[in-house]
């Protein structure tokens, strides 16, 4: 499975300086794939792979939205 | 699911001679129509335990790879033990045996004509047509492939394996291997396969290790029926475009757009990034070892 191999790639990607969100798509499918694959075989820790994707579009999507807040703001 | 007509036949696999005990016990204790197992000139340690229970209780036999490519009599590992490996291996090699057995002692099975003979040895044998001749090859993988010319799925007419067997009895043909058009190897020589095959290797060579491409939406393949089984082709196929087209996006946006240096964002998504990384690539690995099985790999019972 390559669920280990594209979650690395979410976190590198968090660990990005300006990654397109995009790029999260496959990955993240990828994800969700392999974890309802492994749950409907009952693999051990099924869970942990969609769980931990799931973490990194949560902090992705706040990164997204702070950012976008800053340069809403605009310089004073 | 196989009373519900979902699958056909249902069987386990293991590789490289893992797990034969607890392979042992499932094929005590379920009603397999088929094992899978290494099974060569080089790597015959089957023949203690799996086969006999095997032809006991009537189940089919696939053999991965059935010469190792080659590399068995090749002097690779260690000599064929007492010809035995030898001997069993060309006495179901039906038409092809005579050819092999001039092959082998020169080792040259990476003649064109091994994969002839896999082929043939599939062709031959279908599982639970003769149980009194069990055990037996149903089938044999190729070594690079999972995909093409199963014997135990209902393939069109005229596919890989009648093509060459009417290759095969044409007089005076040629050693060429005839192309299938469906394995990952026939698809590098054909222009069809081609963007597969670019895929596949960038998906393999990407710059944060997306490879393995493909593996993700059925396991295994053997036995489905044919509506799923061209359901699983499918899968593997757009799995394998999916992680080209990631690969190439990661150097779009690394090497073309330098957008994946790593910078300063906030501390919090750093740490949730960084921790994410180390989850994956170390984690991972060690939760499997903690389980004493892989981590993705279902817990096997025996009883």
């Amino acid at each position: 499975m390559t669920d280990p191999t594209a979650l690395a790639t979410l976190g590198f990607l968090l660990l990005a300086r300006r990654a397109p969100g995009w790029l999260l798509v496959v990955p993240l499918l990828t994800c969700a794939v392999g974890g309802a694959l492994a749950a409907a075989l009952q693999a051990p820790a099924a869970w942990l792979v969609p769980v931990l994707a799931g973490v990194a579009v949560a902090v992705a999507g706040w990164q997204h939205y702070t950012r976008s807040r800053v340069a809403g703001a605009g310089p004073a | 699911m196989k009373a519900a007509g979902q699958l056909r036949h249902v069987g386990i696999t293991t590789s490289e001679g893992r797990r034969h005990e607890e392979f042992e016990q499932i094929m005590r204790s379920q009603p397999l129509d088929f094992v899978q197992l290494s099974y060569s000139l080089r790597d015959h340690r089957a023949e203690q335990r799996l086969l006999p229970l095997a032809r006991e209780r009537g189940i089919a036999v696939i053999r991965q790879p059935p010469l190792r490519a080659g590399r068995s009599a090749a002097g690779a590992g260690p000599a064929p033990p007492a010809a035995l490996g030898r001997r069993a291996a060309v006495h179901e090699l039906g038409p092809a045996g005579a050819e092999i057995r001039h092959l082998a002692p020169r080792g040259d099975l990476r003649h064109p004509r091994y994969h002839a003979w896999s082929t043939m040895c599939r062709r031959t044998s279908p599982p639970r047509e003769a149980p009194g001749r069990t055990p037996r090859c149903v089938g044999a993988w190729s070594s690079t492939s999972t995909a093409c010319h199963d014997r135990v799925v209902d393939l069109p007419p005229r596919q890989f394996s009648d093509v060459l067997a009417a290759h095969l009895r044409r007089p005076g043909s040629s050693a060429t291997t005839p192309n299938c058009g469906r394995c990952s190897r026939c698809c590098w020589r054909s222009a069809a396969g081609a963007g597969q095959g670019l895929a596949r290797a960038i998906g393999g060579a990407g710059p944060l290790g997306l490879g393995a491409a493909g593996r993700g939406l059925v396991v295994g393949g053997v036995g489905l029926p044919p509506p799923a089984f061209r359901g699983h082709q499918l899968g593997r196929r757009v799995c394998r475009l999916a992680f080209g087209a990631q690969g190439l996006a990661l150097l779009w946006a690394g090497a073309l757009r330098g957008g994946l240096g790593f910078g300063a964002g906030a501390p919090a998504v750093r740490i949730a990034g960084g921790l994410i990384v180390i989850l994956a690539l170390i984690g991972v690995p060690l939760l499997g070892a903690a389980l004493g099985r892989p981590w993705a790999q279902p817990r096997v019972s025996a009883s």
